[in-house]
């Protein structure tokens, strides 16, 4: 990385107050991800070398301590630069671990979709915006985990079973969350190098087969939703925003973002066959496929905070009427029924999260083939052998499709059994959208309970919430204190960062104040 | 003395479009760019950095001004260590009083 690049970097790193430092082999107590980029590498570039041999890929990764869980690439400096964000790893993991628990998503769903939220504000500078968002997750967030903590953790663990050779499900799943977002975007470099001999999606991926899928998945979305009429207006719009980058609904960006899943699961699955053929042990390829069901959704999950910050980062107050009245307008609601900013922004911002649902649906269908036949290997390992240098089935045809069958069934399986989870997650979204709605209207909440003192704006009666919160806890003897610890402690996390972005941040200090008086 | 400033502009892609020829005519070679591209597929930011000497700093920052009027959408604008997020028209007369003082 030459002088240029790396001070476009460091300047990046600045303006997003994140801290971090180039990955060097040797040097991170993160090993395996140098035979990750050993597979990525080997992967783009079409070797049948051995990956435990081969150079690393020439992507630069940037480990980055703290900011907001975000995970990118940067393309045009000299070598690509992959942003490895610690909080994202840790971000994953937590909703990971929502999705997977017995006990429902709860408020410690809602309040890490606050801190998502309220992290990528700050990342993009809007102060008071973050601000009101992370002082309600310290409202609702039961119990806190350092994001810095829960990476080392997951590392460590990850490294341990990798080193004393034993595969459990709490291993594999650490795998997945550690690299599926690297192997992801490793990815989009290859798709990027088309020189490459790197393999290619094994279905037809062009315009009319990804628009095909988002009008089935839509017709399926507006159907379980019984709102079948939605269903028309919906495919107007996507018909008009199909060619637009800047929507959640471009064929463009969908066809690269379904390469990237099937090489970076293709990458990841490579990955572990390596990692564990090393150490001359098997593991459980079910249980790969379940944890990337769960991961493309925590994925896409994550982006769509990132997404909400971004599209609703100004007051209404300062924009203009045109930009207020396009900002408002909702698919379901034309403006002449509602007379409600507040109500008008929350529909327009449920539009984002049916387009969310959909797209997520539709994408997931073009790896579901290659889950299937990962199930079935599993399954089935002799249904397949290597006879010169080719492929071959060792089974007739009617017991392969009995077989695929099988695995098409489990796979299906696995998007029945998570998606409740899933949903409760998206309905905790939608709650958070409604507060964003808010946000930008500035509008006082309109029950009298969420605003006891009467403030005549959202922020002043969100902190007026939290003064209140606190108040009931300090009267709340040892636990009560023992609490307002655990709050003091995450406050100051957030207030280093307000600090490493130079940003203003009065309430906190405020709070700060407040609890350890 | 023509002292060598580096500058970085982090944009959406509207004013990626407007700025980037104006920019490669005022610093007299081509910008680089790059996406920021998430794993949600959107792309967040587009960036264009580059080199201009002290003078051109000047014509670079009125280019801003005229993008911040014409309400394009810039995320931060960057000249060596001194950056501003979401700026406005003052935020840029201000940074240019600093940098050519």
């Amino acid at each position: 990385m030459n002088d240029f690049d790396l001070w476009m970097v460091q300047s990046l790193l600045q303006s997003k107050g994140s801290s971090g430092a180039i990955y060097e082999q040797g040097k991170d107590m993160n090993i395996l991800l140098q035979l990750l980029l050993a597979v990525g590498h080997q992967f783009s570039s079409g070797s049948t070398e051995n990956a435990q041999n081969t150079n690393a890929t020439n992507a630069t990764i940037y480990m980055i301590d703290d900011g907001a869980p975000e995970f990118f690439v940067l393309t045009g400096f000299s070598e690509p630069v992959v942003w490895y964000s610690k909080s994202y790893i840790a971000k994953y993991l937590t909703y990971r671990n929502l999705i997977m628990t017995e006990e429902g998503i709860g408020t410690i769903g809602t309040a890490n979709l606050f801190e998502t939220v309220g992290s990528f504000y700050l990342s993009t500078g809007n102060a008071s915006f973050a601000q009101t968002c992370l002082i309600q997750a310290l409202i609702e967030m039961p119990t806190y985990t350092s994001d810095i903590d829960l990476y080392n953790l997951l590392t460590e663990s990850a490294h341990r079973s990798y080193f004393h050779g034993q595969s459990s499900q709490e291993c594999d799943s650490g795998m997945v969350a550690l690299y599926f977002g690297l192997a992801h975007e490793i990815g989009h470099l290859c798709d990027k190098d088309s020189t490459s001999g790197s393999q290619t999606h094994p279905k037809s991926v062009d315009d009319n087969d990804i628009l095909n899928a988002l009008l089935k998945a839509g017709k399926e979305y507006f159907n379980a939703s019984l709102l079948p009429h939605g269903y028309e207006p919906w495919a107007a719009k996507l018909e008009k925003e199909a060619g637009n980058v800047s929507s959640m609904l471009s064929l463009a960006n969908l066809r690269s973002e379904i390469k990237a899943d099937w090489a970076g699961f293709q990458i990841l699955h490579r990955f572990m066959e390596s990692a564990y053929n090393f150490r001359g042990i098997t593991y459980n390829k079910k249980v790969l496929v379940s944890e990337i069901v769960i991961g493309v959704f925590v994925i896409e999950l994550i982006q769509l905070c990132q997404h909400i910050a971004k599209v609703n980062n100004v007051r209404f107050s300062n924009l203009s009427d045109a930009e207020r009245e396009a900002r408002l307008s909702s698919l379901y609601a034309p403006l002449s029924m509602v007379d409600d900013n507040p109500l008008r922004a929350s529909l327009a911002t449920n539009d984002i999260l049916i387009d969310f649902a959909i797209s997520h649906w539709a994408r997931i269908q073009f790896l579901k083939p290659t889950l299937s036949t990962v199930v079935l290997l599993h399954l089935f390992p002799e249904t397949y052998k290597v006879q010169d240098d080719m492929v071959i089935t060792t089974v007739e045809s009617s017991e392969l499709d009995r077989r695929m069958e099988i695995a098409n069934v489990n796979v299906e399986g696995y998007f029945q059994f998570y998606f409740s989870a899933c949903m409760n997650l998206l309905y905790r979204l939608e709650d958070v959208l409604c507060f964003v709605s808010h946000m930008v209207t500035n509008s006082p909440l309109p029950l009298s309970v969420l605003n006891s003192a009467g403030e005549s704006n959202f922020d002043s009666a969100i902190y007026g919430n939290f003064v209140t919160h606190i108040n009931r806890l300090e009267s709340a003897g040892e636990a009560g204190r023992t609490r307002m610890r655990e709050i003091a402690e995450r406050l100051e996390e957030y207030a280093a960062a307000f600090r490493r972005r130079g940003l203003e941040n009065s309430w906190m200090i405020e709070a700060g104040r407040r609890l350890v008086r | 003395m023509n002292t060598i400033k580096k500058y970085m502009v982090r944009c959406d892609q509207d004013t990626y479009d407007f700025l980037k020829p104006e920019l490669a005519r005022i610093a007299g070679q081509e910008p680089r760019t790059s996406e920021v591209k998430g794993l949600g597929g959107a792309i967040e930011a587009w960036i264009i950095a580059g080199t201009v000497g002290a003078n051109a700093a000047a014509a670079l920052l009125k280019l801003i001004t005229e993008a911040i009027n014409l309400r394009k959408a810039i995320k931060s604008v960057r000249i060596d260590d001194k950056e501003i997020s979401d700026p406005t028209e003052e935020d840029i007369e201000k940074l240019r009083r600093e940098i050519t003082s």
